[in-house]
C-alpha cells in the first residue's frame, strides 16, 4: 500500500521528526513486523465459513451473542414482570377463584350467596335465577323476588349447584347460563363497563348476549374463555383431569395456563370444536365433535356415542347425586351409545345401560349402585 | 491509492453477486480479521462471532457496498466496530466494569524479536526495551502504532477507523514516537549503567 504524502502541519509530520524520533519510528516499525498474531486453525476457519454459509442461506442476520443478550434481557424482564404481576396484581379472576373456594353450599339444595352474604336456598331440582332491572332485582324460580343492594366494586355473587340439581341463571345483560350438577359460578353483582367476567367450577353452558366492546370471560382453574357473544359449554370439574370447552356458535378465544407466566397460550376455536386442556400433560388439544353430545345435558338428556362407561357413570352420579360403582374395573372401557333421558329414574337409566352392555346392577342402599358382569351368560 | 490489486477485483465481483468471490473474500481475509480481532479481545468465540456477523452483513448489504474502497481497511474497520459494539454490550451487562467509558482497548503486544536477524547485541537490547515501552503507552497511541506499522494503514484510514481527525491521528503518532524516544534515552542510560 502506498503511503500518503504528508503536507500540512510540519511538527507532527514524520518527515520533520528529529533523528531520535525517526529512529524510534524505524525501530517500532521493525518491532511491529515481528508481532505474533493469533492464528485461526484451518478447521476453525472452515467451521466458521460453514456457519456463515448456513446463516446466509437462512437469511439470519443476528449474531449468536446478540441473541444471547437479547434472550437474557427478555428473560430478566419477563421474570420481573411476572413476579410483579404475581405479587402486586390481584386480578378479578384470582379474586373470584378465592370467593369460589370460600363459598360452601349444602349437599341438598342449590344456594345463591349474595355480595352482602345473604344466602338463598333454591329447593327445586331445576332452579332458575334471573337478574332484572340491571341487577337490582333477583327473581328466583319465577315465584319469589329479592332485592339486591347497590354494591360497590368487586362484589360477587355465587351460585352453588350440588350434585343432583341444575340451575339456569339469567344475568342482567341477558346472558343465560345453565349450570350442571356439582358446579359453582362466581360472578360480579354488577358487571364492569369494560368486561364481563365469571369464574366457573364444574360444568355450564353459556349463551352470552353479544356486546361488541364488552368481552365476556369465563375463568376456570386452568383455562380462560373469551367471547363477545356466542354459545358454548365449559366443563371444569375438580375431579376431572381436564378442562374442556365445546363451541356451538360464533368463536371463542381460549387462554390456557394463564398463571404459568411462560406457558400462557391463546387458541381460537370455531363451532363444532371441542378444546381439551389436559392437566397432566399441560397441553391443549382440539377435535371436531358432534356438539350435541356435550350440550344436550342442559335439555335434560344425554346423547352418547361410543362413550366409555366410566365417563357415563360419572355424569350420571353427578346428575343424580348417587354413587355408582363398577365392580370389574375392566368394564370402564366398555362403550355405550344412545340417548339417556335424565327426567327418568336413575334405576330405569341404569337398567337401560345394563341391558345394552350385558351387565347387571344392584342397589345396596338408597344412594349407591353397583354395576357388574352378569353371571348368566347369554 | 490504486485498485488494480486482485483483492479489489474479488471485491467488485462480490458486489456484483458472484458467490465464489464471497468465499474467496472469506478465505483471504478470515485469518487477517481473526488476528486483528484478537488484538482487542481475548475471547476467541466472540471474535469469531463478530467475523461471522461481518460476513453476513457484507452478504446482505453487498448491493450497497462502496466499490472504490481499500478492502482490507474496510473489513478491519467494520470488524472493529462490531467488536466495539459487542464489548459495549457485555460491559453494560457487567456492572463491575461500567466505568471503562466503553472504550475498546487494544491488548498488550507480544513481539518476537528473536525472529529478526539482529546481530548487534545492543540493538537487540534496545528493541527489547522499546517493546516494553510500547506496551506502556496509552491504549490509543499503541493502537495507532499498530495500525500504522503492522497493518500499513495510512493516516486517513487510521483516523476513519478510530473515529478521530487526521491531524489528531498524526499528533498521536508524533507524540508516541516522542515518548518512545524520551524513554529510550533513559533506557539507554539505564543500560549503560547496568553494563
Amino acid at each position: 500500500m502506498k503511503r500518503k504524502s504528508n503536507k500540512q502541519e510540519p511538527s507532527p509530520d514524520p518527515e520533520h521528526l528529529s533523528e531520535e524520533e525517526r529512529m524510534a519510528g524505524e525501530r517500532a516499525k521493525l518491532l511491529f513486523k515481528t508481532l505474533r498474531n493469533e492464528k485461526l486453525e484451518q478447521s476453525e476457519k472452515d467451521a466458521l465459513w460453514n456457519q456463515v454459509e448456513e446463516s446466509v442461506s437462512q437469511r439470519k442476520q443476528r449474531s449468536f451473542s446478540t441473541y444471547w443478550i437479547a434472550a437474557a434481557a427478555s428473560v430478566a424482564l419477563l421474570l420481573l414482570a411476572g413476579v410483579g404481576y404475581l405479587v402486586f396484581y390481584e386480578d378479578s379472576a384470582r379474586v373470584m377463584q378465592e370467593v369460589a373456594f370460600r363459598a360452601k353450599g349444602g349437599p341438598e339444595e342449590t344456594r345463591l350467596i349474595l355480595a352482602d352474604e345473604r344466602s338463598v336456598s333454591l329447593r327445586k331440582e331445576n332452579s332458575s335465577v334471573e337478574y332484572k332491572n340491571n341487577g337490582a332485582l333477583i327473581q328466583i324460580d319465577s315465584s319469589s323476588t329479592i332485592g339486591q343492594h347497590e354494591a360497590g366494586d368487586q362484589q360477587f355473587n355465587t351460585l352453588i349447584v350440588p350434585y343432583g340439581k341444575r340451575s339456569v341463571l339469567t344475568l342482567a345483560d341477558g346472558t343465560r347460563i345453565w349450570l350442571n350438577s356439582g358446579s359453582k359460578l362466581v360472578y360480579p353483582s354488577n358487571f364492569d363497563k369494560r368486561q364481563r367476567e365469571v369464574y366457573l367450577e364444574g360444568q355450564a353452558f353459556f349463551a352470552v348476549t353479544h356486546a361488541e366492546d364488552v368481552p365476556f370471560y369465563v375463568h376456570t382453574k386452568d383455562m380462560e374463555v373469551k367471547v363477545l357473544g356466542t354459545e358454548f359449554d365449559v366443563s371444569a370439574y375438580d375431579d376431572d383431569p381436564y378442562t374442556a370447552t365445546v363451541l356451538t356458535k360464533g368463536s371463542v378465544e381460549l387462554t390456557t395456563q394463564r398463571q404459568a407466566l411462560f406457558g400462557s397460550k391463546k387458541t381460537k376455536i370455531t363451532p363444532g370444536t371441542r378444546a381439551v386442556f389436559d392437566q397432566g400433560r399441560a397441553a391443549l388439544t382440539t377435535e371436531q365433535v358432534d356438539v350435541r353430545e356435550y350440550v344436550s345435558w342442559k335439555e335434560g338428556y344425554l346423547i352418547l356415542a361410543r362413550a366409555p362407561l366410566a365417563e357415563v357413570l360419572k355424569k350420571l352420579s353427578r346428575y343424580y347425586r348417587v354413587d355408582i360403582e363398577l365392580k370389574q374395573p375392566k368394564l370402564a372401557g366398555v362403550t355405550f351409545s344412545g340417548e339417556l333421558h335424565l327426567q327418568e329414574d336413575i334405576r330405569d337409566i341404569l337398567s337401560a345401560i345394563s341391558l345394552s352392555t350385558g351387565l347387571i346392577f344392584k342397589q345396596p342402599n338408597e344412594r349407591r349402585y353397583v354395576l357388574e358382569e352378569s353371571t348368566i351368560k347369554p | 491509492m490504486t485498485h488494480s490489486d486482485p483483492d479489489h477485483d474479488t471485491w467488485l465481483r462480490f458486489i456484483s453477486g458472484d458467490s465464489d468471490a464471497f468465499s474467496d473474500l472469506y478465505d483471504h481475509y478470515a485469518d487477517v480479521l481473526y488476528a486483528f480481532g484478537m488484538r482487542y479481545s481475548t475471547d476467541r468465540d466472540l471474535v469469531k462471532d463478530c467475523i461471522h456477523d461481518l460476513f453476513i452483513d457484507l452478504h446482505s448489504y453487498r448491493k450497497n457496498l462502496a466499490r472504490e474502497v481499500n478492502v482490507k481497511f474496510y473489513l478491519l474497520k467494520s470488524l472493529r466496530r462490531k467488536l466495539h459494539l459487542a464489548h459495549r454490550k457485555s460491559s453494560m451487562l457487567r456492572f463491575d466494569r461500567w466505568d471503562t467509558e466503553d472504550s475498546l482497548a487494544i491488548n498488550a503486544f507480544t513481539f518476537s524479536i528473536e525472529q529478526e536477524l539482529i546481530t548487534d547485541e545492543k540493538e537487540r537490547e534496545i528493541l527489547h526495551h522499546l517493546a516494553t515501552e510500547i506496551n506502556q503507552l496509552p491504549d490509543r497511541q499503541r493502537e495507532i502504532l499498530y495500525l500504522r506499522f503492522h497493518q500499513d494503514l495510512d493516516y486517513e484510514e487510521i483516523a476513519a477507523l478510530m473515529q478521530i481527525s487526521v491531524p489528531t491521528c498524526r499528533t498521536f503518532v508524533y507524540r508516541a514516537l516522542k515518548e518512545l524516544r524520551g524513554k529510550l534515552e533513559f533506557g539507554a542510560i539505564f543500560l549503560i549503567m547496568c553494563c
